[in-house]
């Protein structure tokens, strides 16, 4: 394998990745860890600054050094997709080994804005350590999700006359862009509603939570579960290290799980700026493509499954954003919207060759079980 | 919402009835259309705020906005049929009736069952897919055995992977992993649609009641129902009406414009859409190269004319026609790279048995590795590939020109040559021809070199000295225009050849069988244009024969003999489907004798022994003279020009990029490249033209056995094509010339070219308010072009409000927050 082939950067992005989501875990625990150095430095009578101040600056430069490796992923990624595009000649946007490490080079960036359009890097103590390991699990996502990608067809396709236009880099990359910062909302969204329920179950007698929603929460749980071995992840995987965590937290952390407080305040707002940034490019994707459907068949909108699943998508985020602009929601009712659009981004962008409408759907290109192919058949025979 | 979106659905109903039924039941349809318009007119005209408020609510908006996603996803969720070819209703009402279902089915239950069959097949797949997904392992009827046998699979795959490592070493890392990979999923993907089969014949009727009830309640065309277009129509009005709420002035306030650009593009898009929905025709025309056709196929049913449509009917409409003037696919340069070894009898197999043998699409300066081993090369690598390809050059549109030189001593193959130009009348033509024995000279063997402006013929032959050339100038030549040779096609019985003379009449026997030849007539260069009346008529070249270049000759004949009663057909040199060489049980085969067809000068140039080359027209031994190399002697309105002569020649091919050369101009491509082994380097051209030979390379490999590589380049005809493009000129009616009177004494229409353009997918080309773009082509027809043809008023209000719609999420979402944020700065 060529040193600065597609497929080595890719490997080399895996590893980075997964390597950051391994730091940002540690990152997360020592931040956990602080408040009980400083009850051992109180108990001990010893100084704040003398007990915790030598770690804490360990912590801090290991949660830049958590974005720097962010940095690092976006910067190789981006690097594998230039290459590749040396290597097939068009913009790698064709086959899922193309596009989804698209997706991936979008997240890290996605990443590297958000931390600070969100202020990710203003936090300190605890809450520091939860928005580390909500970096670590996109790292760590990330990787696994490049990792799957290693295993899929890597030859590269000649592009069919359709996808030859200007509009294929443009419309693709800004779709990829507005999923992935969209799953990124979700993953917020999920994060803040798995806690709310540990809290419910841990502490209730602290803080309410209506059975309804706790009964919503963990049903919810257990919807991506059919979507294969990723879906388990983000579902009852996300809700069981939330739970790890919180009970954690109420087990050693002196102020228990107070310091998520300032979490559930703020998660509306939080995942209202990931959609800001992310939706303005799901809009670009959309309308992009009703050009290049203009162009390339003279029909702006040909109602293909592809087309409308986007479209749902879109109207997910439409009704969430009226909502919140006209009818004043706020809060959770509005961020279960957010849930279920994510949840159809996802359907759409991996889940789409299974529908019934797609079978005819004139955008199976990256769909490579549209013609089964078997290589070594008759070897194998 | 939902009643809204029923009430359509039923006054539309009720609408098409009373337009399309009959007698009583037509008034019985108005009546009830009427009165299910009524509550909606009494609620205009009474309670108008009343609707306003309506419209106006957030509720209803949002809950629309619901309820048109929740028809999307109902869409989605259920197999759509395509728009352009609908469930035929006749098809259908076959399918429904058992007793006529045992009829001979028409085209249209044909139709039907396909869709019936693609609705089935999309729902088990997607039925299978969820019940996997939710824990289920067997579908309902499908027997344990066609479920997916992971060890099976793991067996299959462990005897690939066996020669894994060898082919990773041979094609590199990517090759192997793509090879797994789709072996894996083929495997997988087999056990699948086995048991998705299963399920499938084991549920049949179920999936048939639930088709025909999909078909009833529009299911399977969610997004042209009546409901689903209510649901928009509503979402319209609650936008216009929740846009200008509160005053028209308030959307001119800065912090309003991001808002008001947004809203009005998602109404322009409707406004356009629907617009577009009332007066859309859409289909397609198929035509041929050179075929004009004045109408075109609506997918919709029947066929609409093409009238010029001014926009807003400012002026009048005028028929016109469209002419197909050229068509090409381009398909994709591949090179193969096939491994192969030799049996102890010679024989020769693929080295590694593969269903697909590698391929690698070329452009210039592209470096290929193959069979990696240890370093050979002191590069300090530890391991790099021991055969090396270099693509140096490229000519996607080449042309192989041959190039004279003096064979080397020994050289196999080498003979007496001579390359010749003649120039003049705009055309010059160029070949390098061989010095053959008068005796065996046959010009079908050794065509001669043609010059169309001259009519001049010119071929080499071989001489003693002098005198000998000057007899064969004296000989006369024979009078025919080329032979034309009939059998039968199994090739028994044995055929007759004739010689083509237009006018001449010949009995010839053929299997046992007397048949009768008349040639009709015979041209160098036949041309078939399609006529008013829609026939195919030979168009004919006003310039004399010996004028004309023979660049597709074809010869007329009329057949007469058992089975066939004076048939008249065209023959051609150039017929490559031998049905259609075929007339009456004879198959016909026609070569033109350019030496001996009509010309107006021949000349012979002679080589003698002692390397002289002289050259003398036919018929004029008196004109025989030396003709040195570089030099040229006068032909009347040309020049003959020797470049160059060898009595021991030997020709290379090298090849020529075609510049100035369209697209539509057909040619094959062109490689040179250059393999490193540790056994040295070597350059070689390769011709992707068909039939073209390989080339092939030998080395020793890491494991010190040889290795046998042949090389080959195609056009890629297994893929997609690179890229399909139309020439199309759009023809009107005009008053002919004053001369041409009809029999009314009018002047007589003729179709004169209004413009032209280029189609391509991804760049239509309009006219007369239609869009024409690029649909299809068929592989096996070269010259066939599906062209799609849409007319819809709509698009460009659609566009608008695109552009509108995300200019508007731009300035809200980006430039507005950066704006406020510095004033809150």
């Amino acid at each position: 394998m060529e040193a600065f082939s597609y497929r080595s950067l890719l490997y080399l992005t895996m590893d980075l990745s997964f390597a950051a989501g391994l730091l940002g875990v540690l990152t997360t625990v020592g931040w956990f860890l602080t408040p009980l150095l400083r009850r051992r430095a109180a108990a001990a009578g010893a100084g704040d600054l003398e007990v915790v101040g030598r770690p804490m600056v360990g912590l801090r430069a290991g949660s830049w050094l958590l974005l720097a490796l962010v940095a690092l992923c976006f910067a190789v990624n981006l690097g594998a997709q230039f290459a590749r595009y040396a290597e097939v000649r068009h913009w790698p946007a064709q086959t899922m080994y193309e596009v989804i490490p698209l997706g991936t080079t979008a997240c890290f960036l996605s990443v590297v804005v958000l931390y600070f359009v969100l202020g990710l890097h203003r936090l300190q103590g605890v809450s520091r350590g939860f928005g580390d390991k909500f970096v670590a699990i996109i790292l760590l996502g990330c990787g696994a999700t490049i990792r799957y990608v290693l295993t899929l067809d890597p030859s590269g396709r000649p592009l069919p006359p359709a996808l030859q236009s200007y509009w294929f880099p443009t419309h693709i990359s800004a779709y990829v862009f507005g999923y992935f910062t969209l799953f990124i909302a979700t993953l917020a969204t999920w994060l803040f509603f798995a806690f709310r329920f540990w809290r419910g179950v841990l502490r209730p007698a602290e803080h309410s939570v209506p059975r309804k929603l706790l009964l919503s929460i963990g049903l919810f749980a257990l919807v991506p579960v059919p979507f294969g071995w990723m879906g388990a992840l983000m579902g009852p995987g996300i809700l069981a290290l939330t739970g790890a965590i919180a009970l954690f937290s109420v087990r050693f952390l002196p102020q228990g799980l107070r310091w998520f407080d300032a979490w559930e305040a703020g998660a509306d707002t939080f995942t209202w700026k990931i959609f800001m940034v992310g939706f303005p490019f799901l809009t670009a994707g959309l309308v992009q493509g009703a050009l290049w459907a203009q162009e390339a068949w003279a029909t702006y909108w040909g109602w293909d499954s592809k087309e409308v699943s986007a479209l749902i998508s879109w109207l997910f985020y439409a009704v969430y954003l009226h909502l919140r602009y006209v009818a004043g929601w706020r809060g959770e009712r509005c961020m279960w919207i957010l849930l279920f659009g994510g949840l159809s981004v996802y359907i759409t962008f991996q889940l789409f060759g299974d529908l019934p409408a797609s079978q005819s759907s004139l955008h199976r290109y990256t769909d490579s079980e549209v013609v089964p192919a078997e290589g070594l058949m008759r070897v194998s025979e | 919402m939902a009643v809204l979106a029923l009430w359509v659905e039923l006054a539309a109903w009720l609408a098409g009835s009373a337009r399309s039924a009959g007698g009583p039941d037509r008034w019985l349809y108005a009546i009830g259309f009427f009165f299910t318009l009524f509550p909606v007119l009494a609620l205009v005209v009474y309670r108008w705020p009343l609707v306003f408020d309506l419209f106006r609510s957030v509720r209803v908006g949002v809950v629309n906005l619901i309820f048109v996603g929740l028809g999307a996803i109902g869409g989605v969720l259920w197999h759509q049929e395509d728009p352009n070819h609908p469930l035929p209703p006749d098809g259908m009402a076959v399918l429904l009736d058992p007793q006529r279902r045992s009829e001979k089915w028409t085209p249209a239950t044909q139709a039907a069952w396909r869709q019936f069959d693609e609705f089935r097949n999309a729902h088990a797949y997607f039925t299978y897919k969820l019940l996997h997904g939710l824990g289920f392992h067997l579908l309902p009827g499908a027997s344990p055995e066609c479920t997916v046998d992971e060890a099976a699979i793991q067996r299959q795959l462990d005897l690939l992977r066996e020669r894994l490592p060898e082919l990773r070493d041979r094609f590199g890392e990517e090759f192997a992993a793509g090879l797994e990979a789709n072996s894996a999923r083929g495997l997988r993907t087999r056990a699948q649609l086995a048991e998705i089969g299963a399920f499938e014949r084991s549920t049949g009727d179920f999936w048939w009641t639930l088709f025909v009830w999909s078909d009833r309640l529009d299911l399977i065309r969610v997004y042209r129902s009546e409901w689903y277009a209510a649901l928009w129509a509503i979402l319209f009005f609650g936008v216009l009406s929740n846009t200008f709420r509160g005053g028209w002035r308030r959307l001119l306030r800065p912090a309003k414009w991001g808002f008001a650009i947004t809203h009005a593009g998602v109404l322009l898009v409707v406004v356009g859409a629907f617009w577009g929905r009332l007066a859309e025709e859409r289909g397609m025309v198929e035509l041929h190269v050179g075929e004009t056709q004045g109408a075109f196929q609506l997918y919709r049913g029947g066929v609409a004319p093409f009238r010029t449509r001014p926009p807003l009917g400012l002026s009048e409409e005028r028929p016109f026609a469209l002419r197909l003037d050229g068509f090409r696919a381009d398909y994709f340069d591949v090179l193969d790279v096939l491994y192969a070894r030799q049996d102890a009898q010679g024989a020769l197999d693929f080295e590694f048995p593969l269903d697909r043998q590698p391929k690698e699409r070329l452009y210039p300066g592209q470096r290929l590795n193959y069979d990696y081993g240890p370093a050979w090369s002191g590069s300090g690598r530890e391991r790099e590939p021991w055969l090396r390809l270099e693509v140096l050059e490229l000519y996607p549109k080449a042309e192989i020109r041959s190039r004279l030189r003096p064979a080397a001593p020994g050289e196999e193959g080498a003979r007496p040559m001579s390359q010749i130009v003649v120039r003049g009348g705009g055309a010059d033509a160029e070949r390098i021809l061989t010095h053959v024995s008068a005796t065996e000279f046959d010009p079908l063997f050794e065509p001669p070199l043609v010059h169309g402006p001259s009519g001049t013929r010119v071929r080499c032959a071989l001489a003693g000295d002098a005198d000998e050339a000057r007899r064969v100038l004296a000989q006369a030549v024979p009078s025919r225009y080329g032979r034309l040779r009939l059998s039968v096609p199994d090739g028994a019985g044995g055929g007759a050849t004739v010689d083509v003379l237009p006018g001449e009449r010949r009995q010839v026997e053929v299997a046992g069988a007397t048949y009768e030849v008349e040639i009709l007539s015979a041209v160098p260069r036949l041309r078939l244009e399609s006529r008013p009346d829609g026939t195919m008529g030979a168009v004919t070249d006003t310039r004399p024969v010996e004028r004309q270049v023979p660049d597709n000759p074809a010869v007329r004949v009329r057949l007469t003999g058992p089975g066939v009663a004076g048939k008249e057909s065209w023959v051609l040199e150039q017929e490559f489907h031998p049905e259609a060489r075929r007339i009456g049980g004879l198959e016909l085969e026609f070569a033109w004798d350019r030496w001996s067809a009509p010309a107006a000068q021949r000349w012979i140039l002679f080589q003698l022994p002692d390397g002289s080359v002289w050259s003398g027209l036919v018929g004029d031994p008196g004109s025989l003279q030396p003709l040195s190399p570089g030099t040229g002697r006068s032909l009347g309105d040309a020049d003959l020009v020797l470049v160059q002569s060898s009595s021991r020649g030997s020709v290379d091919q090298v090849p020529v990029e075609l510049a100035g050369v369209d697209f539509f101009y057909p040619a094959a491509p062109a490689a040179r490249l250059r393999a490193t082994t540790p056994e040295g380097q070597r350059e070689f051209i390769l011709n992707g033209a068909e039939g073209s030979p390989p080339e092939i390379l030998r080395y020793a490999g890491p494991d010190g056995r040889e290795r046998l590589v042949f090389l080959r380049l195609r056009e890629d005809l297994d893929d997609l094509p690179l890229e399909w493009r139309s020439k199309l000129t759009v023809l009107e009616e005009r008053p002919g010339p004053a001369g041409e009177a009809g029999a009314a004494g009018a002047r007589r229409p003729r179709l004169e070219p209004v413009s032209s353009g280029e189609i391509r997918v991804n760049d239509y080309f309009v006219h007369g308010g239609y869009r024409f773009f690029q649909t299809n082509a068929d592989a096996r027809d070269p010259t066939y072009s599906g062209v799609g043809v849409v007319y819809d008023p709509g698009i460009e209000t659609v566009l608008l409000g695109l552009y509108m719609l995300a200019g508007g999420v731009v300035a809200v979402f980006i430039v507005r927050p950066l704006l406020t944020r510095g004033k809150e700065a």
